[in-house]
């Protein structure tokens, strides 16, 4: 069976610097993969181009064995690639509800619904809302479903813009530090809530800085260093290589 | 006939150019598009042309003066438009309709002080006079415009290379926040930055009365739009792009004159614009940006 | 008595009609764009419908709607090329427009009349027709906003990358609206052709692409009544400060200063800055 995604030999350079060369991995189907590496190894690089925010320089991006690099961010998300961020990008003055229904996938209300507001357009909203309000509490965010999203905690704002990105009905989720500024609770319940993930069909790519976290849920990890590919394998196997070691050891040093 | 047209285009891309790089100057250090810039450009001429009428002065003296009125004037909107607005961090557009509700004053007090006529400079020697070159007839007004332009932007250049002032605005170009770190005076270059582009856009202003020999309370908005021209040509915040871009905007017109006629002139530049818009969607000399996540 | 009337009625169409241009600059300032194209539409709507009712002998409401669909669909082909640009250099792009139709007006003389302009169009623009059409404008603005569609809006003027990756095409998006634009800008163009007997290209030019978008600026680009108060503020002012052209130029300089300094939400504002001082 072909991956999910495959990478083959992506590079991204910005001007002189080489924020990835040359990095190969696929994601088989329904695996949390992990990708962790120092500051500035390129985790969101990768996750720029492979969700279309940022395009490689060079390499191919194959989504079920097809082509995609380069293709637009909205075009990538409509063929099942939903992403976070690291810098929560939640739009501030729409509720947390309105967040999660921008990106839900059941049809919207047409324009004659709307300029005419024909009885189908309550019908339409009712569902959607319902649809977001379902997610939202999967996420354990339901009792902030009609706060602006500018006022919450920054574990809300994290849990909500995940519920955002499975509103897209994605098959792949691309979590750029989920657990960063979330409480030592937030973290055990976001932890439950990944592992569920291949359940429902989806396929997992974590940035993550915490190490608990990231040997607990994944499958298998990769590891950048300097936009390098520089190990792979199961939890324990990275944990102890040394070459992973050595390249944090140097990130700290330095 | 040629080098007429020649001389005809440089003389006016010039001015175009000295306008364009004020404007370009505080686009360029402070990010800001001061619209009211063409009514400044209108208040020099009107002040170069008192000093002239009132006073006598000879001309230079008259450009020093517009120059200084108008560097005074660019001072003011900073003052009273541009930094308010930066420090509540409001939107990009209230900086435009901003400066165009000073241009609007300023327009009104010109209506008001030197009424709605179109004046001109008196007759001096300078008017008439003309030289014969490879053939054709070259008003001496055309030469000392250029000459003059020529001079206002190589002053700039060594503000700007060989000063303190001129590093301190490189740095606050670069970056604002960098500028404060290492102790640049941020507030006080910002000033000097308008006054400096009110400067240009006042010289400039005169040097266009004495060479079309015409001076009005609404002789701003022509040239307004003339040097968003050269700020797209040049590429926004680009001072070589302006000074080039400039040139080849007066170049461009009177060629435009010859090939097309005369009622297409003002459309030439814009169309220009829109092609080079089009395929170069930063402008001519622009350098690539890239977008962050 | 009825030349008073007469100026009266005048300063009303004039208010709804450019309460309704200025609806057409509003829902681009809605996505963050400043647009100086509406001089250009308006040109594109105007003279189209002077030469379809002049001499072609239409009737007016097929006239208005050619102008509607030609301005719309000058405004679809010119957003294609240049809404992709950023920033100013969209407003730069949308103002090189404006100007190049307006010379082209000018030079155009067997349908413009050149810089002369038309004269003796006929007076077919009604009071009624105009209050009718801006309150369809409202409620189809209205409409949208209170929808999914609306909220999509704001998400684009916050973020447009989170709106992308969230599967919009914010560009067609951006698209639609420039092109709804270009329907309002085209349809007031028309209207204001048949409202005066004279147009001239001067009429279309860059001055009238900047008093529409600084209306919603100035009433406030949050609230449906801001392009209203605005507009009708910019109508008023002046024809208010009649006894002196020069003070008048001033006096509108000076408003329009304060409210930027002082009204971040424009004038719709105004009311609840001042219940708050009083408050305090
Ligand atoms: N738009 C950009 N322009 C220039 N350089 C960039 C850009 N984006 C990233 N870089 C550079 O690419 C490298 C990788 O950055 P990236 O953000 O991908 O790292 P990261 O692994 O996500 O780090 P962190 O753990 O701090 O989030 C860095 O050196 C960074 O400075
Ligand atoms: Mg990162």
């Amino acid at each position: 069976m072909t991956p999910l995604l495959e990478l083959r030999s992506v590079s991204r350079h910005f001007g002189g610097v080489a924020a990835l060369s040359n990095v190969s991995f696929s994601l088989p189907r329904g695996a949390v993969i992990g990708l962790i590496g120092p500051n500035g190894s390129g985790k969101t690089t990768l996750m720029n181009v492979i969700s279309g925010v940022d395009a490689p320089t060079d390499g191919a991006i194959l989504l079920d064995g097809a082509p995609v690099q380069g293709l637009p961010a909205n075009l990538l998300a409509r063929r099942g690639i939903a992403r976070t961020f690291q810098h929560i990008r939640l739009i501030p003055d729409l509720t947390a509800l309105q967040n999660v229904t921008l990106a839900l996938r059941t049809p919207s209300a047409g324009a004659l619904d709307i300029l005419l507001r024909l009885p189908r357009l309550g019908r339409i909203e009712r569902d959607r809302r319902a649809c977001g309000l379902k997610l939202l509490d999967q996420v354990g965010a339901g009792q902030h479903a009609d706060t602006l999203a500018g006022g919450l905690s920054y574990g809300d704002r994290r849990r909500i813009e995940i519920a955002r990105a499975l509103a897209s009905e994605p098959r792949l989720l691309l979590l750029d530090e989920p657990a960063a500024g979330m409480t030592h609770s937030e973290r055990t319940s976001l932890r439950d809530l990944i592992a569920g993930l291949p359940e429902r069909g989806l396929t997992v790519l974590l940035v993550e800085h915490d190490m608990d976290l990231v040997m607990g849920v994944c499958d298998e990890i990769h590891v950048l260093n300097q936009g390098n590919s520089i190990a792979s394998g199961k939890p324990e196997a990275v944990r102890s290589d040394p070459k992973v070691i050595e390249a944090y050891l140097g990130a700290e040093d330095a | 006939m040629l080098v007429q047209q020649l001389v005809n285009g440089v003389s006016l891309g010039a001015i175009y150019a000295v306008f364009a790089i004020g404007f370009t100057l505080v686009f360029g250090v402070m990010n800001v598009l001061n619209l009211s810039q063409g009514a400044v450009f209108m208040w020099g001429a009107y002040v170069g042309l008192e000093v002239v009428r009132t006073l006598a002065l000879p001309l230079p003296l008259a450009i020093l003066a517009a120059a200084t009125a108008a560097g005074l004037l660019g001072v003011l909107s900073e003052v009273l438009v541009f930094r308010p607005l930066q420090r509540r961090g409001a939107h990009r557009w209230m900086g435009m309709v901003g400066g165009l509700a000073l241009a609007r004053i300023l327009i009104g007090l010109a209506q008001e002080i030197f009424g709605t006529q179109v004046v001109r400079y008196p007759d001096n020697a300078l008017a008439g006079a003309a030289l014969e070159l490879l053939g054709a007839r070259l008003q001496l007004l055309q030469i000392v415009a250029i000459g003059a332009a020529l001079l206002m932007v190589i002053a700039l250049a060594a503000l700007l290379r060989y000063t303190n002032v001129g590093r301190a605005i490189r740095t606050v170009a670069f970056s604002e926040n960098v500028a404060r770190l290492v102790g640049v005076p941020v507030d006080r270059i910002r000033l000097m930055t308008f006054f400096v582009s009110g400067a240009l856009a006042g010289g400039a202003g005169v040097l266009w009365s004495l060479l079309f020999q015409s001076v009005s309370p609404f002789m701003g908005d022509g040239i307004l739009l003339k040097g968003l021209t050269v700020l797209i040509l040049g590429g926004l915040g680009n001072i070589v792009g302006a000074l080039v871009g400039g040139v080849l905007l007066g170049l461009v017109e009177v060629a435009s004159v010859v090939v097309v006629g005369s009622g297409y002139r003002d459309a030439v530049g814009f169309g220009i614009v829109l092609l080079i818009l089009l395929t170069r969607p930063t402008g001519l000399f622009a350098t690539r940006e890239t977008t962050r996540a | 008595m009825t030349d008073l009337f007469y100026a009266y009625h005048n300063v009303i169409d004039l208010c709804l009609l450019n309460s309704m241009l200025a609806f057409g600059c509003f829902i681009l300032l809605g996505v963050n764009l400043f647009s100086l194209a509406t001089g250009g539409l308006m040109a594109i709507g105007a003279y189209l419908s002077i030469w379809l009712t002049m001499q072609q002998g239409w009737s007016f409401a097929p006239a208005l709607t050619a102008a509607l669909v030609a301005a719309s669909l000058a405004a679809f082909g010119l957003g294609s090329l240049v809404l992709r640009l950023r920033g100013d250099y969209f407003t730069m792009a949308t103002l090189a427009f404006t100007e190049v139709v307006r010379i082209i007006a000018l030079n155009w003389d067997s349908v413009t009349g050149g810089a002369l302009g038309v004269f003796g169009i006929p007076q077919l623009t009604e009071t009624w027709q105009l209050a009718g059409l801006l309150a369809l404008v409202i409620y189809l603005i209205w409409a949208v906003r209170h929808s999914a569609v609306g909220e999509r809006m704001r998400a684009i003027a916050a973020d447009e990358l989170a709106v992308s990756t969230a599967g919009h095409d914010v560009a067609r998006f951006k698209l639609a609206l420039f092109t709804a634009s270009g329907a309002i800008a085209g349809l007031g163009g028309g209207l204001a052709a048949h409202l005066n007997m004279f147009i001239a290209p001067g009429d279309f030019g860059f001055l009238r692409s900047v008093d529409t978008v600084i209306a919603p600026v100035l009433g406030g680009v949050w609230n449906l009544a801001g392009p209203v108060i605005g507009a009708s503020v910019l109508v008023v002012l002046p024809e208010a400060l009649r006894f002196s052209a020069q003070m008048r130029e001033i006096l509108i300089g000076v408003t329009m200063l304060a409210v930027v300094l002082f009204l971040p939400a424009g004038l719709v504002g105004l009311p609840k800055l001042s219940r708050r001082r009083a408050a305090s």
